[in-house]
């Protein structure tokens, strides 16, 4: 994870473009996305676009997208994609998995 | 060269184990019954298991070479929802472990089928939060206990009704927790509790008894209990009970009201039926035969009146438990003759025929007189009421420690149902209007008295062929 709080270049703001794959309001659904709202809203206020997308009403899209279990995280935008399937709720692991910068 | 031959020797050996161990690997994998998927470090599925694709529903060669994702685990494993192609989807439990593929460092992931576990688990909690809106919003107290006689389960309502709020109820054996009495304050011994009744005799006991509250006061209880039968053996017990203070208050009342009343009817009955039978003696002057016809039915009106209005008075003396007896040695033969005279003129009306045995008449009982007298009067009025056709049949026996009288009739009998409810006070016989019948409430007064007397009364009975009242009342 790389911190750019003391990199004296100047600072370029990313925009961060994620999509999250959950199924219905399974515990485990709602867990993943109250997690991922917090980790992004503490430390992604405004530099993010999250799509949900629930594989019960959007079956074709989990099918192309090779969906095989939710929770999955992908990182659509800026390149290269990522993409983690699991447990959400260890920050670092997910800032870890998605190779994301925390800004601040 | 010796050395050069040992270690290619050794080199064949390792690489050997190696394979063998490679194939036993690839065995556990091959017919492991979890999804097994094995990815690179950044995710990208290198193999999948045939077991993935039942547990996917999918075709395993099509994921190939796809991304997975790196898996990310809290603890040991984690819940996923596994996503199923054309299925319901379902609940798979995920474990990681770092291993080697094809000689790189990969990622081997289990995802074992939860989905019915699950349901199982989801039902068993459904299950459990309805049980405890139940016990919670249950009037009456439940108190649950396993088979060593310890409380496992205590709703609010059986806390609250014994003192103990704050709990502390829960893990207690049942003579810890409280003791019961009967209605003279005396502890009832633990062998003859309700719950020994039901353990033994695997029946439900509705009983009338006195809990004692935590504080040491005490309240009357109406209480229920039933075994908890697993696998055919009994595993715990349930009791319901609910006080029953305020029930016993108004029954109170009630009888001591129905007491006043009675003692007040008596008077200007007894008084109607004594000028009526001063003028049926000719006290006023002669009378038509009209006349004497309308008196006669007059003074059996009485004779009615006056015997529910006594028959109200002794069931409020029972229930008050202000019955006394007189006990005085008397010849059973002669609190059969007594009674059986009562009888002479419906019987011959009917047409029955009425035998009385002479055979241990002499048998010499101990016994309250009128009140033995009425009893028998009332088991005879019920063999007389539902008799039509045939005979009344009554013996007297000398039996170990008793004597015996049998009432037989040959009438109309009784259904089990009638049975059980028979000697209840609530009972009312037959199911036609017949005249002459009182409030239903005579055999509840026959058998009430003669257990006063330390007797009893029982009876048998077959539909349409007739029944058997015994009567039992220890000798003198």
């Amino acid at each position: 994870m790389r911190n750019m709080k003391n990199n004296k270049n100047k600072y370029m703001p990313i925009k961060y473009v994620l999509k999250l794959y959950v199924t219905g309001a399974t515990p485990r659904s709602q867990a993943a996305l109250k997690n991922l709202k917090k980790i992004l809203d503490e430390d992604y206020k405004g530099v993010y676009s999250l799509k949900v997308i629930d594989v019960i009403k959007h079956p074709k899209l989990a099918e192309d997208d090779k969906i095989l279990a939710t929770p999955t995280l992908i990182r659509i935008l800026p390149p290269p994609v990522a993409r983690i399937i699991g447990d959400l709720s260890n920050k670092e692991k997910v800032l870890l998995g998605l190779d994301l910068v925390v800004i601040g | 060269m010796k050395k050069l031959t040992n270690k290619a020797n050794q080199h064949k050996i390792d690489l050997q184990a190696l394979e063998e161990s490679e194939a036993r690997f690839r065995g556990i994998v091959l017919w492991s019954p979890d999804a097994i998927i094995v990815t690179d470090t950044k995710g990208k599925i290198e193999y999948m298991n045939p077991a993935a694709e039942g547990v996917f529903n999918r075709k395993v060669e099509s994921f190939i070479g796809k991304d997975f994702g790196l898996p990310l685990i809290d603890d040991e494993s984690t819940e996923i929802d596994i996503f199923r192609s054309g299925k319901e989807p379902g609940v798979g439990d995920m474990r990681v472990m770092e291993t080697e593929w094809l000689h790189k460092k990969a990622h081997l992931i289990m995802i074992r089928d939860i989905t019915e576990r699950k349901k199982a688990e989801e039902e068993l909690n459904e299950a459990k939060a309805k049980d405890e809106a139940i016990l919670g919003c249950m009037v009456d107290g439940m108190i649950e206990m396993d088979q060593d006689w310890r409380i496992v389960t205590v709703n609010k309502a059986a806390e609250n009704f014994l003192g103990w709020e704050d709990g502390g109820l829960i893990g207690k054996s049942w003579q810890d927790a409280l003791l019961v009495q009967d209605d003279k304050g005396r502890i009832i011994a633990l062998d003859r509790l309700p719950i020994q009744t039901v353990l033994v005799a695997r029946e439900i006991e509705a009983t009338d008894r006195y809990f004692i509250r935590k504080n040491g006061t005490r309240f009357p209880v109406a209480v229920t209990a039933s075994p908890v039968i697993l696998g055919g053996v009994i595993a715990g017990l349930i009791i319901i009970f609910r006080d029953i203070t305020k029930e016993k208050e108004i029954n109170r009342m009630k009888n001591e009201f129905i007491s006043l009343v009675s003692h007040q009817l008596k008077t200007p009955i007894a008084e109607m039926k004594g000028y009526i039978e001063n003028m049926l003696e000719g006290v006023t002057g002669d009378l038509t035969i009209r006349q004497r016809q309308y008196f006669n039915e007059m003074l059996e009106v009485c004779a009615r009146a006056y015997r529910l209005i006594s028959d109200l008075l002794s069931i409020s003396m029972i229930e008050r438990g202000a019955l006394l007896v007189n006990m005085l040695p008397i010849k059973l033969g002669e609190i059969v003759d007594l009674s059986v005279k009562n009888f002479l003129g419906t019987i011959k009306k009917k047409d029955l025929v009425l035998s009385v045995s002479e055979k241990d008449k002499d048998v010499i009982v101990l016994a309250d007189k009128d009140k033995t007298i009425e009893a028998l009067n009332n088991v005879i009025d019920n063999a007389v009421k539902f008799t039509d056709k045939g005979s009344i049949v009554i013996e007297i026996s000398g039996k170990t420690g008793y004597g015996v009288v049998e009432v037989k009739d040959t009438g109309r009998g009784m259904s089990r149902e009638v049975l059980n409810n028979l000697f209840k006070k609530e009972t009312v016989l037959g199911g036609e209007p017949i005249a002459g019948k009182g409030a239903g409430i005579g055999l509840y007064i026959a058998k009430s008295f003669i257990q006063q007397q330390k007797g009893d009364i029982s009876v048998t009975s077959i539909l349409d062929k007739g029944s058997t009242f015994i009567f039992k009342i220890p000798k003198a």
